[in-house]
């Protein structure tokens, strides 16, 4: 075992030697040569993410670590449905909210919202869909469709009445406190598949909302913080600065390299030993590697046109996320091991309930089917968790005529792939879909499930900082054991 | 499966027992319980306890939850974590049925029992909790308490009284220059090891220079050194590092090592990223006392409770005030809809950063808990939380929910205040007569528009109706006619009425109509006479109906009347329970047939002519109010100074403890005081009426504190050093590093109290020591006893600073700016970085000024600093991480700035080898390539780097003329010059101090 354990400050110092290269790609990665992906392809990365996201030369930490148990999953795909998509009106069929539409809720509502007593029934109709005949709303069909391999938690529970606590529970399991987020946890249990690739990779992530700390490290090393592509919910032209010169020609900059790289080895060459002049010469060869190396990951242009067809790239509405999806499905592939894709916080209907879901919907659910089939081809869905979610959820009584206020207390997520038993509901709100009464599920329990299916023990992925030892679950969570395959 | 209590829990992983009460006597015995009452525990207690708690909270779980028992009696009587579960008879004071209402704690996890469960329940603690299980919890189960033994904390070196040791003896006495020196060679000595040679000079300087200010020296202040350091090696130190300390760019640089542990940032962070306007003032605040050489414990002082400080002139008070931004600065989840529970983490960040930034304690731990490691129990934790409760942070909201900080007003000239007053009230007045002017024009144009549509429409609006009782204005519910309508507020029923008269001009028969806005809530009976040609009448209207005409008007009736006879209508609330509203009335001239008669608009018609020339009137003078208003801004005093600051709270007093740090699950105020095991003495009083913030700054500043003088020393020692006697900067615990000179660090701390906590006399000291100066040549054999040099064998090499790198590319280039710069975030909004999807990314401002200038705003770090491991403001960071990153290369070698400032650094060396040389155009490569060397790494390049150097020119100058020849590429080429200056702030070298 390695030192999972036992963390350790922030390192000073490190091995000297360092494994620049090392074709240490999954070999699913190795086998997809006919796709030309490339390991060092990073057009578009933005440069806070690089910081750390690349092998360090002081501590190698993005090295593979053996995990605590066999595991299910390899990586993990986290579609954020960012501002809280409604459980009643997509996964969670409430026969009573429809009859009652209009009446008072006959219990207390939670504390601390705008939204009236008067129940709201959902404007999309529900339907059963595939062999397990779960229910998913019309609002979905492109997802309905998949529905036999989804695991559908529909007693999801968590803190934070407001988004900023909420996403920040979501992403970092404390709604309150500065704390690493799951990706980088998982960066740090496991390391990752390909050294030439960072091992947490966020498209697209908010700005508002918590911004870079919800996909930053914290305390933990800075190597497993998120390389971030696009912002805000657009992944836009995925150009960056920094990567590529705007005034020297590659002949120019190849010249220069090789004297910086000269001047760096006289200097060592003098202080006869010195790790930080041996980490630098070696970070300045990947820098190199990196922005040279042509082909790319990012490069969705590489993708046939059938697959491009299917996530809905270059139509209007699907364009934007259908690249997004596709980008995480090539980032996947490369070996990466944790990557969110965000939508950008647009699930916050208080109003216009039926427009705004709708237009969500159309923006995502193609998208996000095409994912799931597109993996599921490639065998790749075995092997990778998707999960699928948002914040909260939104209360079943109405905001306004036509809105829906936040809700922490009740909402659904759904799983797939990685080990997670497929085609099955869990959990269960209460009749008109508030509040998580059966089976519930806390947000530190979704964590520690996907840790266990990612072959962590949440509870002994530890790092000491400031006088303690610090996990993702803090002292909660109970990995969902049967929704285990 | 479902387990009862487990939140109430927590795992062994981090939690201890805070209160066990002792156990109650067994009071359960199964023969005193009337059969009813144990038939009833029997049916509907015992099965629910056994099917949902069992698993986790029974002698047989595998592991107890909340060390709480339900399997017996006494289990249940004696409690765990949380004190007992239930009390006996008071349902509403048992935690158990707390739990099981989901109030607070949410018990059994996996799902809410039916409320006739809980009720059942309520009633079996109201009839007294009759329970015939007599097992007694088994020994051993429930793990004792652990108490904290504070004497043997004392006893830990950290917490031990200072003490002031003599130099020690060491064999060779000629190394020594001082008695630091005296103490790390006689550790040496004890490991064999031996002293590395003395720096050269050159790289001494460099070494100061950056250490001091930051900055590197240039090429003529590298001469002069070098030139006196031949005569009196010593002197020349001396006087460099005596000029240095003097030179206002010191406090640019250890100003910025506080920062880092004041977390100081220009904005929120977090969920709303709020900008902090005047943080900057804090930011200056501590760069000119490190500047003053300010006593470190006044510094500490003011820090914590500036503003209660007593001050002799205005200055002084302002100086208070902005010290204390230390306590705000730190990042909020500002959109908390529990106020509590912010108010109470925004406490837990405050007692955080006290305790690291001053103690080196982590005090955190013991929010929810008895300190695991150190002797840091609970009480004292809630202690020192009742301080800072008593202390405000947040006040009021920005918007409904996200709450915002106080920004205390700063002492201003009597005159300022005086400017300011005037203006606000001129503007007030100036405000209040637009609204006036503009609520008039809209009136008129809308009697205008009603004219010429109908000029039989005689339309009188609230405004001009007599009104008995009061009546509230409101424009809440739309249309109205007017600029608002008017309500009763339900309230003096039969007192109030509106009577409006209507001039008649011709007599006819006229539909009388009432404006109104119609819904639920409001009167459905409302009275209203009509006083008409022949009679008086009273209807009824019923105004929770819609009105019919447009939404606004329901007739009430066709009329009679005569021309010299005004109509007289009057809406009453005699005999309503609801709203009564009151709009307008109108009355409609009829024809014969009783329909409407229409005029031909008539643009000469006397009233509405009239109504024209009124509504021009109101323009122009809205115009010209508008105009003095616009005046008035742009003459405005600047505005009064304010600082983001804490004040005293409104409520002072204890805070209770929060039982596992839950701020719902209230134990006993814990009376506010320090940390006992670092205080010795009776127990602290506070000023009545005051948080004790002054008393807590006191005791931290106090000579008898152990921790204060010697974590601030080793935070000196660590900069200059490279790495601090305890290596764990920000935490002294038991679980930091342990200290590598235990009687330097006390003999350092002692001698700092006694120069009166003076930084620049540490400073002083320790850069004149001889352990300071050494050379930080590698050495095989004393690598081989201590690879990390923690006996300091030679001297550590380092990383210079993100903003030393910054800095000195911009010295190097000549653009830097040297004086200070004011509000980095001035333009920002109320918010950084807006909640919604699309957004932009903000503007940076750019500046020439030195790094600690830039904006700090969290979530968008300049990318300069962020790469080169800035400290993360969103923690206390005394030691910087230190990476070694592709993307750092990627930014040097890519970064259009740095290129740009190397092309302009070229420009330089060319120009002063021209002026050496006296000759416009210079072709002497090896001087431009030494000129090179000596201003960018500040020595001599050897004979192959100088060669290597000259080929590299010489190629690139051919692709030069490539690239001029091929002018398509672009005018954004580099010299070759350039391109070497470049390559060389891409270099290890450059960055790096050895």
């Amino acid at each position: 075992m390695l030192d999972l354990l036992v963390g350790g400050a922030h390192a000073v110092s490190g091995s000297p030697h360092l494994a620049l290269s090392g074709p240490a790609m999954t070999t699913r990665f190795s086998r997809r040569d006919a796709l030309n992906v490339s390991a060092l392809g990073l057009g578009g990365l933005a440069l806070n993410g690089l910081t750390g996201a690349f092998a360090n030369a002081g501590q190698n930490s993005l090295a593979p670590q053996t995990p605590h148990h066999e595991p299910k999953a390899r990586r993990v795909i986290f579609l954020f449905m960012h501002g809280g998509p409604s459980q009643v009106d997509t996964f969670d069929h409430k026969p009573l909210l429809d009859r009652d539409d209009g009446k008072d809720l006959p219990f207390e509502k939670a504390a601390r919202i705008d939204a009236t007593p008067k129940l709201l029934k959902s404007p999309w109709k529900f339907a059963r869909h595939g062999e397990c005949g779960q229910w998913v709303s019309e609002l979905l069909p492109h997802t309905a469709r998949h529905v036999d391999d989804l695991c559908i938690i529909r007693s999801m529970h968590s803190r934070g009445q407001s988004h900023g606590q909420a996403v920040s529970m979501l992403h970092t399991g404390s709604d309150n406190l500065v704390r690493p987020s799951v990706g980088a946890w998982v960066s740090y249990g496991l390391g990752t598949d390909n050294p030439d690739l960072p091992s947490f990779v966020s498209i697209s992530p908010a700005s508002g909302h918590g911004g870079p700390r919800n996909y930053g490290c914290a305390f933990l090393p800075a190597i497993h913080q998120a390389t971030t592509v696009g912002h805000s919910g657009t992944l836009g032209d995925a150009k960056i600065e920094y990567l590529g010169n705007s005034r020297l020609s590659s002949d120019e900059q190849q010249r220069q390299i090789k004297l910086l790289q000269a001047m760096n080895q006289d200097h060592l060459k003098r202080l006869r030993k010195d790790e930080r002049i041996e980490g630098a010469i070696q970070s300045v060869d990947l820098a190199y590697r990196m922005q040279n190396a042509a082909p790319d990951v990012l490069d969705i242009a590489r993708e046939p046109k059938h697959v491009q067809d299917a996530y809905g790239v270059g139509k209007g509405e699907t364009d934007n996320f259908g690249r997004q999806c596709l980008l995480a499905r090539r980032l996947a592939e490369a070996g990466v091991r944790y990557i969110e894709v965000s939508t950008g916080n647009k699930w916050d209907q208080h109003g216009n309930l039926k427009s705004g879901h709708q237009q969500n919907a159309l923006l995502t659910d193609q998208p996000i089917a095409a994912l799931l089939a597109d993996l599921k081809a490639r065998g790749m869905l075995e092997d990778t968790l998707v999960v699928w979610g948002g914040e909260f959820g939104r209360t079943p009584i109405a905001q306004g005529t036509n809105g829906r206020d936040h809700n922490p207390q009740g909402f659904t997520t759904w799983l797939a792939g990685g080990g997670v038993k497929p085609g099955m509901a869990y959990g269960n709100t209460d009749e008109y879909g508030y509040y998580a009464v059966e089976n519930r599920v806390h947000m530190h329990d979704l964590h520690s499930t996907m840790l266990h299916l990612l072959g962590i023990d949440h509870k002994k992925l530890t790092y000491k900082y400031a006088g303690r030892d610090f996990r993702l679950t803090d002292i909660y969570g109970e990995v969902v054991h049967d929704i285990l395959a | 499966m479902p387990t009862l209590l487990r939140r109430f829990v927590l795992s062994a992983f981090c939690c201890t027992l805070i209160f066990l009460p002792d156990a109650a006597e067994l009071r359960a015995d199964g023969e005193k319980i009337e059969p009813e009452k144990l038939k009833f525990f029997e049916a509907k207690i015992r099965p629910v306890l056994i099917e949902h708690c069992y698993e986790c909270h029974s002698a047989k779980s595998k592991e107890i939850k909340g060390s709480l028992l339900v399997d017996s009696a006494a289990g249940l009587l004696q409690g765990g974590d949380s004190g007992p579960a239930i009390i006996v008879g008071k349902p509403d004071e048992s935690p158990l049925i707390e739990a099981l209402r989901y109030d607070g704690v949410e018990m059994p996890p996996a799902g809410r029992l039916p409320a006739n469960v809980v009720k059942d329940f309520e009633r079996w603690v109201e009839m007294g909790a009759p329970d015939p299980r007599t097992d007694s919890p088994a020994p051993g189960v429930i793990k004792p308490q652990r108490t904290i033994d504070l004497e043997a904390g004392r006893q830990f070196w950290a917490f031990r009284p200072i003490v002031d040791h003599e130099r020690p003896e060491v064999s060779d006495k000629s190394w020594p220059k001082s008695d630091i020196d005296a103490f790390v060679l006689q550790k040496l000595e004890a490991e064999g090891l031996k002293p590395a040679a003395d720096a050269d000079p050159r790289t001494l300087l460099r070494r100061v220079y950056f250490d001091l200010i930051g900055l590197p020296p240039s090429p003529e202040e590298v001469a002069e050194f070098l030139k006196s350091h031949q005569n009196d090696s010593e002197e020349a130190l001396r006087k460099v590092v005596d000029r240095l300390l003097e030179s206002p760019q010191f406090g640019v640089h250890w100003g910025r090592h506080w920062l880092d542990v004041a977390r100081y940032a220009d904005s929120n962070g977090a969920d709303f990223n709020a900008t902090f306007h005047n943080a900057w003032k804090y930011r200056d605040y501590v760069i000119d006392s490190f500047n003053r050489d300010k006593p470190f414990d006044q510094f500490v002082r003011e820090q914590i409770a500036g503003d209660l400080l007593p001050h002799e002139n205005d200055e002084q008070l302002s100086e208070g005030i902005v010290a204390t931004g230390f306590l705000m600065l730190g990042t909020k989840m500002l959109s908390e809809r529990d106020k509590e529970k912010l108010t109470m983490d925004v406490v837990d960040e405050q007692l955080n950063t006290i305790g690291q930034a001053f103690m080196a304690v982590t005090l955190g731990c013991a929010r929810c808990h008895d300190h695991k490691f150190d002797p840091i129990p609970t009480k004292d934790y809630y202690a020192l939380a009742g301080i800072l409760k008593s202390t405000r942070t947040l006040q009021g909201e920005s918007q409904q929910y996200v709450s915002t900080w106080p920004r205390r007003q700063l002492p201003a000239e009597e005159e300022h205040l005086a400017a300011v007053e005037k203006f606000e009230l001129t503007k007030k007045e100036l405000q209040a007569s637009i609204k006036n002017v503009k609520n008039q024009a809209t009136t008129l144009g809308k009697k205008i528009e009603l004219l010429r549509k109908n000029t039989n429409s005689l339309l009188v609006d609230d405004s001009e109706a007599k009104l008995t009782g009061s009546w509230t204005k409101s424009t809440y519910s739309k249309p109205f006619v007017g600029v608002g309508y008017i309500h009763d507020g339900k309230s003096e029923k039969g007192e109030k009425w509106a009577e409006f008269t209507v001039r008649i001009p011709r007599t006819a028969k006229y539909d009388v109509q009432l404006a109104y806005s119609g819904t639920s809530g409001r009167a459905d009976n409302v009275p209203i006479s009509i006083k008409h040609a022949e009679a008086e009448v009273e209807i009824s209207l019923d105004q929770e109906k819609k009105a019919p005409i447009d939404g606004m008007f329901a007739s009430l009736g066709h009329f009679p009347f005569d021309a010299d006879q005004p109509a007289v209508i009057t809406v009453s609330t005699r005999g309503t329970v609801g709203y009564v509203i009151v709009d307008a009335v109108r009355l409609i001239e009829l024809d014969e047939k009783g329909d409407p008669v229409v005029d031909e608009v008539s643009e000469d018609d006397e009233i509405l002519k009239a109504t024209k020339a009124e509504l021009k009137a109101a323009t122009e003078q809205q115009k010209q109010l508008e105009a003095d208003l616009k005046k008035l801004d742009e003459n405005a005093p600047p505005p009064l100074p304010a600082a983001i600051a804490v004040a005293e709270a409104d409520k002072i007093g204890d805070c209770e403890i929060n039982i596992r740090g839950e701020h719902r699950n209230l134990g006993p105020k814990a009376p506010r005081g320090f940390l006992q095991v670092a205080y010795s003495g009776p127990a602290p009083t506070f000023a009545e009426n005051q948080s004790g913030r002054l008393e807590l700054a006191d005791w931290i500043a106090s000579p008898e504190h152990p921790l204060t003088a010697r974590v601030f020393v080793n935070r000196i020692w660590h900069h200059l050093i490279g790495q601090g006697i305890v290596a764990s900067v920000d935490n002294f615990g038991r679980l930091g590093d342990q200290p590598t000179h235990p009687e330097l660090l006390d003999r350092l701390a002692a001698d700092f109290m006694q120069d009166g906590w003076s930084t620049k006399k540490m400073v002083r000291q320790i850069v004149l020591s001889r352990t300071y100066q050494l050379s930080s040549q590698h050495n095989e054999a004393s690598w081989n006893v201590d690879p990390q040099n923690r006996l300091l064998w030679r001297s550590h090499r380092r990383g210079i600073p993100a903003e030393s790198i910054r800095d000195s590319i911009l010295s190097v280039s000549g653009q830097l700016d040297l004086s200070p710069d004011g509000s980095p975030v001035e333009g920002l909004g109320t918010l950084v970085t807006q909640n919604v999807a699309n957004e932009k990314q903000i503007e940076r401002k750019e500046t020439l000024h030195r790094s600690v200038y830039l904006p700090i705003i969290r979530s968008q770090l300049p990318p300069m600093l962020a790469v080169f491991d800035f400290a993360d403001p969103d923690l206390v960071v005394g030691r910087r991480p230190v990476t070694n990153v592709p993307a750092q290369a990627l930014l040097l070698l890519n970064s259009p700035f740095v290129m740009e400032q190397a092309e302009l650094a070229a420009d330089r060396v060319r120009s002063s080898v021209a002026k050496m040389k006296n000759d416009d155009n210079p072709a002497d490569a090896r001087a431009i390539i030494e000129q090179t060397y000596e201003l960018v790494l500040s020595r001599q390049p050897a004979s192959p780097e100088i060669e290597r150097a000259e080929e590299f020119l010489k190629a690139a100058t051919r692709s030069d003329d490539a690239a001029a020849d091929n002018s398509k590429s672009g005018p954004k080429v580099m010299s070759a010059l350039g391109q070497l200056i470049h390559t060389l702030f891409a270099s290890a070298e450059f960055r790096m101090l050895e």
